[in-house]
């Protein structure tokens, strides 16, 4: 019978797979940051096709290299989502594409609830703006104008509403 | 087209080919590739006009890879369960995940609506049914479109399931079934 024949065949000249199985196993165990890492992969490459339609620098993944400081060969891993990225990495790129892949989750309301704080502890207003030594990731008041600004462009558009 | 290797997934049950052109087993490869942004992104700006048909709501290319990283892990922890233990959660087996071929008649997704789309994936893989419980993977692809053979992606997976089945009758009668899970 020729099912018999294929049956044999195949159970006498098989190979035993372990490479799906492994790898299968490797991807449900460490699906938490692998998740992570693609969902990255995925926003960079869509930064970078953006850039290429606008002609804007970084458009390729060369250019993603030179950008980061990096070989070309690091940026198509990173590409490949499965590298377990760094915070210092993952902020480089998100300077080098000018996009947020960390939230740091800063809100408006946070800091005037900080700010109206230190005016109940009787601390005059421009102390208040002079404490805060970094400004890179604050929306800065100024009480006396009651306007907002900050310098990062993601809070200035919660400031413009 | 040649087979070089076949694999056993798993003893007297799955059996997957390696062609000549591949590193990997057709199964294998299915999961690397359905896991690969840089292959994933590639694969949906090709067959842009085919996401864009409304059938797929407007989803778009980032959506599409996210998409089908998901149904990739719900499909592999399936496989995984019944390498395992024979069996899925919901109790089905190989035999019954897969079901005959239907290379592309409209009816298709009509058939999917009848049994109610317990995951609609676009992710397939075909095999060859060679009795109750034993099968050969032959291939896999993201199907997009209700036909088979209007895509030559999806052509190749057909040339791929002849070939093979070629291989392994060796010229006799046997007709054995196309196969696909999806």
């Amino acid at each position: 019978m020729s099912i018999n024949n294929i049956k044999n065949r195949l159970r006498e000249f098989s190979k035993k797979d372990n490479s799906w199985i492994e790898r299968a196993k490797y991807r449900k165990e460490n699906k938490a940051w692998l998740d992570i890492s693609f969902a990255i992969a995925v926003k960079v490459m869509s930064s970078l096709k953006s850039n290429k339609a606008a002609n804007v620098f970084p458009k390729t993944q060369k250019e993603l290299a030179k950008a980061l400081d990096c070989s070309p060969q690091y940026v198509n891993k990173l590409l490949k989502g499965s590298e377990k990225l760094n915070i210092e990495t993952i902020s480089k790129i998100q300077k080098a594409l000018n996009i947020i892949i960390i939230d740091i989750g800063l809100k408006k309301k946070n800091v005037e609830m900080v700010a109206q704080q230190e005016v109940i502890f009787n601390k005059k207003k421009v102390i208040i703006i002079k404490n805060y030594k970094k400004l890179d990731n604050v929306i800065q008041c100024n009480f006396t104008t009651n306007r907002e600004h900050s310098q990062i462009n993601e809070y200035r558009k919660v400031i413009n509403g | 087209m040649k087979i070089i290797n076949t694999f056993a997934i798993v003893k007297d049950s799955l059996y997957s080919v390696q062609y000549d052109t591949e590193m990997l087993n057709e199964f294998a490869k299915c999961f690397e590739l359905w896991n690969d942004p840089i292959y994933l992104r590639e694969f949906f700006e090709q067959h842009k006009e085919d996401l864009d048909n409304k059938f797929w709501n407007g989803i778009t290319i980032e959506e599409a890879i996210i998409k089908t990283k998901e149904d990739a892990r719900l499909f592999e922890e399936e496989l995984l369960s019944i390498a395992e233990t024979g069996k899925t959660e919901k109790l089905e087996t190989l035999s019954t995940l897969f079901e005959p071929l239907s290379k592309g008649i409209i009816e298709d997704f009509e058939k999917d609506k009848a049994k109610g789309m317990k995951r609609s994936s676009w992710l397939r893989i075909y095999a060859i049914r060679i009795e109750a419980n034993l099968f050969i993977i032959c291939g896999g692809s993201i199907k997009l479109t209700p036909t088979m053979n209007k895509r030559p992606h999806l052509i190749l997976e057909l040339d791929k399931l002849e070939f093979t089945r070629n291989y392994l009758q060796e010229g006799e009668d046997e007709n054995l079934d196309f196969v696909e899970i999806n």
